[in-house]
């Protein structure tokens, strides 16, 4: 090694030293009001993906079922516009969002991502309401297209940032989004189902789909822990009150409970007593791992020690 | 004493107005645009004065951040922020026993390291490429710039810089970093914080100029005994790391760089959207595949 280009080499398991202690990054701005973003965008695409390709193989029941899913999809995205913009710091200037496309920001990708989700969903609804089928299903899966980026955008956005816990497990970070998104979809969808056509096995369908999703998102979630700790930046989610909310609020009472609750919708009657009540605690659990990943992310921004380890290449 | 021809015998306190091309006096550099333009802080030479932080304040007319005391060695301004554009770090080297009270004077040096931290202003710069509005942007003197009147304050640039630089004035609700005094530049001035520097420790000029200077710099320090002399952000040395080719804002430093509240390994957001947007979208098309097959089941029953 040349003494006059160090090559440091990286520190895992001593604390390395620190400017006083002070953050050696800046935490996100970005608290409840952009997690509940994240949460809706996913909820809607999810929703939107899983009743178009119900209304798709065209299953008996999935008509009401797919247009009571539009209309949710559709207020979760004006919801999700009004949230974005009522989180910037110059609201007035919104518009300026559209006078680029930036693809190495995800917020810029994410910006047209919106407008297309929230344009398709706007047109595919619309279509519906006058029984127009085929438009319905032509705009819907452009909607569901459109979709796919919503579920997981929000996950690159905070991955290319340089806050550590975000960023130390970007690729998982996404999985875990996707499929927490497909997870609360499918979740809504079974909801609607059990109210709009009980007798159609939708419902189970969709519990099912929320089954597997939440089986992805736990071994993500296992997968993006164990990377995160052998990095030394995941300790903003073994405390509290973060650690609390991720684990027992996202993990057991958002993944463990309804994935057992949905499997035995399978196999005792009634099923809606088990699914109710699985669909609604993934709906719960959902916001609340987003709302746990962001807030202990932007704590661990806060954290010389933890950024120092993630930065160390 | 060096006097630079264009002012020799010129005996005049009070100019009329501008000098053209002042930086060709005060910084040897004569500034166009198309060229790549820097700061090569050498740390070594930092004493600590703060000139830098005030000049800059002058400046750029910002506001004071914080009227009291951190508590924290002789360092009141805590760190850059949105009306802080340099931030003169002091580390104070204790006893490596961990005892109390400084060490060994060696005789060449005091144990304080200073070091006046700025916007790196990097090649490939994270901010920059984060931002959905173009708010910030690359100047005609290859530095990263804030449109005060583009900037909607998404605030998506303050946790992607990767060293903690730019940040949202509450007041205004816009992005603030330093400027690299983009409107001097233009005037031919050389930034406040280099010429206000009484000890040269921040050196304004072209960015292959400083690199050549700063590789002397430390080859100079090392013959004289300073083995742990090296350079951050130099193309090649720690700090241009993971995607960040160089900074325009480099230093000379003479411990690891987290001393300095400095990463040693930096990385580029940008990298790391990809592998996540992929990952994911497979992710949700897998399951939009099994959505299918249960839906199907249904139709069977």
């Amino acid at each position: 090694m040349d003494a006059r280009t160090p090559a440091f080499e990286p520190v895992r398991h001593e604390p390395l030293p620190t400017y006083h202690g002070r953050p050696a990054v800046k935490p996100s701005l970005y608290g409840w009001t952009v997690a509940l973003y994240i949460y809706v965008a996913g909820l809607a695409a999810g929703l939107q993906i899983v009743v178009t390709a119900a209304q798709l193989l065209a299953i008996p029941g999935s008509e009401p079922v797919a247009f009571a899913g539009r209309a949710i999809v559709l207020f979760g995205a004006v919801l999700g516009g009004i949230l974005l913009i009522a989180d910037l710091h110059t609201k007035q200037r919104f518009y300026n969002m559209l006078r680029i496309f930036r693809p190495t920001s995800p917020m810029s990708i994410g910006t047209y991502a919106l407008m297309g989700f929230g344009f398709w969903s706007l047109m595919a609804f619309v279509v519906q309401a006058f029984h127009l089928q085929l438009p319905a299903l032509v705009f819907g899966c452009l909607a569901a297209a459109t979709g796919w980026w919503m579920t997981t955008y929000t996950a690159a956005l905070q991955g290319s940032t340089a806050t550590p816990l975000w960023a130390g497990a970007p690729k998982l970070l996404a999985l875990r989004y996707a499929s927490s998104a497909m997870a609360t979809g499918a979740a809504a969808a079974c909801l609607i189902a059990l109210g709009l056509a009980p007798a159609s096995g939708l419902a189970r369908a969709f519990g099912n789909l929320a089954a597997l999703a939440i089986l992805v998102e736990a071994a993500g979630t296992i997968g993006w822990r164990m990377i995160l700790r052998r990095i030394g930046v995941y300790e903003p989610l073994q405390e509290r009150p973060w650690g609390a909310v991720h684990g027992a609020g996202a993990g057991l009472f958002g993944l463990a409970v309804p994935f057992v609750l949905f499997i035995l919708a399978n196999f005792f009657t009634p099923a809606w007593a088990f699914a109710l009540p699985a669909a609604i605690c993934v709906l719960i659990g959902g916001l609340l791992m987003y709302g746990s990943v962001m807030l202990a992310g932007n704590e661990s921004a806060r954290r010389p020690q933890d950024y120092f380890r993630f930065a160390q290449g | 004493m060096n006097v630079h021809p264009r002012v020799a015998g010129d005996n005049r306190s009070v100019m009329p107005g501008p000098i053209p091309d002042e930086s060709e006096i005060t910084a040897g550099v004569h500034i166009e645009p198309g060229r790549q333009y820097g700061f090569f802080t050498d740390t070594t030479l930092c004493i600590g004065c703060k000139a830098c932080e005030v000049a800059c304040k002058e400046w750029n007319m910002l506001p004071a951040d914080n009227l009291s005391l951190t508590g924290m060695s002789y360092d009141n301004t805590a760190a850059l922020s949105a009306n802080t554009w340099r931030h003169v770090a002091f580390v104070e080297k204790v006893r490596p026993d961990g005892g109390d009270g400084a060490m060994e004077l060696p005789p060449f040096q005091s144990h304080w390291k200073m070091m006046s931290d700025v916007c790196k202003h990097c090649d490939n710069a994270p901010c920059q490429e984060a931002c959905p509005t173009g708010a910030l942007f690359r100047t005609e003197f290859d530095t990263v710039v804030v449109q005060q009147d583009i900037c909607n304050g998404c605030a998506y640039c303050v946790p992607a810089c990767p060293f903690g630089v730019i940040d949202i004035n509450q007041f205004d609700g816009k992005a603030h970093k330093c400027t690299l005094c983009y409107d001097r530049l233009k005037g031919g001035l050389e930034p406040a914080c280099a010429k206000s520097c009484p000890t040269n420790s921040i050196q304004f000029g072209e960015l292959s100029e400083l690199h050549a200077r700063a590789h002397k710099r430390v080859d100079s320090l090392h013959e004289q005994g300073a083995s742990d002399a090296y350079l951050y952000g130099a193309p090649g040395a720690p700090g241009a790391t993971g995607g960040l080719n160089h900074l325009h804002a480099f230093f000379l430093l003479t411990d690891r760089p987290e001393v300095y509240n400095l990463p040693s390994h930096p990385s580029r957001g940008a990298n790391r959207v990809l592998p996540a947007l992929i990952t994911g979208m497979v992710t949700a098309i897998a399951l939009t595949g099994a959505a299918f097959g249960f839906l199907l089941t249904t139709l069977g029953a």
